[in-house]
């Protein structure tokens, strides 16, 4: 039996408007990269075979790519049964690493569609105008957080400011004993009101928007599993289009086989629990309802909004009404959910979360315009917000108009992938081991670099973004800009280091530290 | 001035791991048994999200006050053990200073992830 693939390749990063591609340590690095690899080798074998005037000297790597999905465009060139032929190569190369091979292989696509559907739905905008919001309320207090000549800043900040004062100092003993006595921690004074005020807004927003994140009516699963069960579907549609059925049922019952709490296989699980004795479970079908998941707006529908609350109410539907018939239009699918469950229409939500995010966008201008400062702090928010709502009112535009086309996988794959925005891919190395001889380091945008552990002569890279091939940006129409996604993780990261009180095991929280550490700071974890 | 011998502050911080439960369970034990070199804060099921979460079902978390290195190498011993045995495990260890996530593919020597959560305190 194929043994179930044991890590997560991409990572559903919304800080990151692009495709996080995280290797936590070297290992998975050379194991991904033998993937590739193996998979590469599975294509060029293919074309050796089909063509016996080819020579393996003749192969160019965009030959094989092109082999393997033609145009870049996901529409295979091969017919039924090679696609078959070339997937059970692949499975019968190494049955047992078949499904990390699977995963890897279709990884992109999988991220892909959570870039996407985090554009598209209302109820990730929500998230970003509340970031915004966060990100304006930082502005203010930056000089605060600086003032005196702090040397320290006790992170996340308020669950600092909830300590006692005798924790505090226990806590503030303890750091001095790992810091040394030649450091003098000066940490922040944070008693004017106006801070104060603007610290407890900041507070009040993080906690709606680590909603997303936190589990709801008892059950160990969170808001982000639809957007898991989303892209899974996608995921495994990608592979049956491009490998054919083995390869797809493989990895199918690997998903399956996945435990109870699997956060990606939850929903799926859930579904086909309520599948009658006729009935097939339609991957077209389960898309377009977990899509419906995503289209929720506490602006619009607060009892409705959460994508959880939402799925619970496709389930009473489809127990109720059974699964709606493959071939019903998505528009007609959200219609009959929203009438039994009584949501406002999906069409009614799109559009006043676009009306809502060009007013934010108003709003900014003028703030941008007030603002005297002297920084380019609240412009970078501004440009990058307007990037993205820009991005949101396409998107929704496109599924107004063909809801189908995004909805079903056949035509979100199928259609031509120059209508939707394409993402940065984003590289992270949780451990230094990537090195490029600083020289090299221009190829590798963006880089953040593991400052410690580089040389004069050599780099150890913490993240890079990768830039788009040049075939690429011409047969796409938007390429989602690099620096807006770069500015947009600055943003994020930085705030969040100081006030998210979730998610503090992620990467960019040390980088923010490691880069305070920089220009004098130290930023110490509140760890409880 | 010396004033004869004065005994010295250890130099307590606090450490915080979240990672399967099965592991969790082994390291609070470790943490009980060094009673002179760990003092166990918390352990239990994970309240917070994480981007562990990603990868393991289940999360428990242990917080606990160490002395330094020395008891890194009596987690280390544990940590190495368990991920011998569990191929697709991982942790996440955490101090005031840096965050460090360990796998079981990290688990090539006992040495090795001692390194691993000896770089969580560096400064």
């Amino acid at each position: 039996m194929a043994k179930a693939f044991s890590y997560d390749l991409g990572v559903f990063d919304p800080t990151f408007p692009g495709i996080t591609l995280h290797f936590p340590n070297e290992a998975t690095w050379k194991q991904v990269s033998s993937y590739t690899g193996l998979v590469f080798n599975a294509a060029a074998s293919d074309m050796l075979q089909k063509d016996p005037k080819l020579s393996p000297s003749d192969l160019t790597t965009g030959q094989v790519l092109k082999h393997m999905s033609v145009d870049l465009n996901f529409n295979s060139p091969l017919e039924e049964a090679d696609k078959e032929s070339l997937g059970r190569s692949l499975v019968d190369a190494d049955p047992d690493e078949a499904v990390g091979y699977l995963a890897v292989t279709s990884s992109h696509i999988h991220e892909r569609r959570h870039f996407h559907d985090w554009i598209l739905s209302p109820y990730a905008a929500a998230i970003s105008a509340m970031r915004v919001e966060v990100f304006m309320n930082y502005a203010q207090l930056r000089g605060a957080l600086r003032a005196g000549g702090t040397t320290a800043i006790p992170v996340p900040i308020t669950r600092w400011m909830r300590k006692t004062p005798s924790e505090q100092k226990e806590l503030l003993e303890m750091w001095q004993a790992l810091l040394g006595d030649a450091v003098v921690l000066r940490l922040p004074e944070l008693t004017d009101p106006d801070v104060l005020a603007c610290i407890e807004g900041i507070e009040r927003r993080y906690k709606s928007i680590g909603m997303l994140f936190e589990p709801v009516y008892g059950f160990d699963l969170d808001a982000a599993s639809l957007f898991e069960a989303s892209a899974l579907l996608i995921q495994t549609q990608a592979i049956h289009d491009s490998l054919g059925e083995t390869a797809h049922m493989l990895f199918l019952n690997s998903m399956a086989d996945q435990g109870p709490k699997s956060r990606y296989t939850w929903f799926i699980r859930a579904l086909s629990g309520l599948r009658r004795p006729d009935e097939i479970l339609e991957v077209d079908t389960l898309t377009a309802l977990a899509t419906w998941c995503l289209l929720g707006s506490a602006d619009s529908d607060l009892p409705n909004s959460n994508p959880l609350t939402r799925m619970f109410h496709v389930v009473k539907y489809v127990k109720e009404h059974g699964f709606p018939k493959v071939d019903t239009p998505s528009h007609a699918i959200f219609a009959e959910i929203e009438g039994a469950c009584g949501a406002v229409s999906y069409v009614d939500v799109l559009n006043r979360s676009v009306q809502l995010g060009d007013s934010i966008v108003e709003w900014l201008e003028k703030a941008v315009a007030e603002d005297h400062s002297g920084s380019n702090f609240a412009a970078g928010v501004a440009q990058a917000y307007t990037y993205l709502q820009q991005c949101h009112k396409y998107m929704a535009g496109l599924f107004l108009n063909d809801p189908d086309g995004y909805a079903k996988p056949a035509g979100y794959l199928d259609r031509n992938l120059e209508k939707w925005p394409e993402p940065a891919v984003r590289y992270t190395f949780g451990q230094p081991f990537f090195r490029v001889k600083r020289a090299n380091l221009g190829k590798y945008q963006r880089s953040t670099l593991f400052e410690s552990e580089s040389t004069a002569e050599e780099a150890v890279l913490r993240q890079y973004i990768d830039p788009f091939p040049e075939d690429l940006m011409q047969v796409r129409k938007i390429c989602f800009d690099i620096q807006v996604a770069d500015n947009w993780q600055y943003l994020c990261g930085l705030v969040d280091t100081m006030f998210a009180e979730y998610n503090r095991d992620q990467p960019e929280i040390d980088y923010q530290r490691e880069r305070a550490r920089k220009d004098g700071l130290y930023l110490l974890e509140v760890l409880n | 001035m010396r004033e004869g011998i004065i005994m010295a502050k250890p130099a307590g911080f606090m450490v915080k791991i979240d990672a399967s439960p099965e592991l969790v369970g082994e390291l609070k034990n470790v943490v009980e048994s060094n009673p002179d070199l760990m003092k166990l804060e918390s352990a239990g099921p994970s309240d917070q999200p994480s981007h562990l979460r990603l990868g393991l079902a289940d999360v428990e978390t242990l917080i606990a006050i160490v002395n330094g290195a020395v008891a890194f190498g009596q987690f280390a011993h544990s940590i190495y053990k368990h991920f011998k045995e569990k191929k697709a495990e991982r942790l996440m260890v955490q101090t005031p200073l840096r965050t460090v996530e360990i796998l079981s593919s990290d688990a090539t020597s006992e040495e090795r992830i001692l390194e691993l959560l000896q770089s969580s305190i560096r400064v």
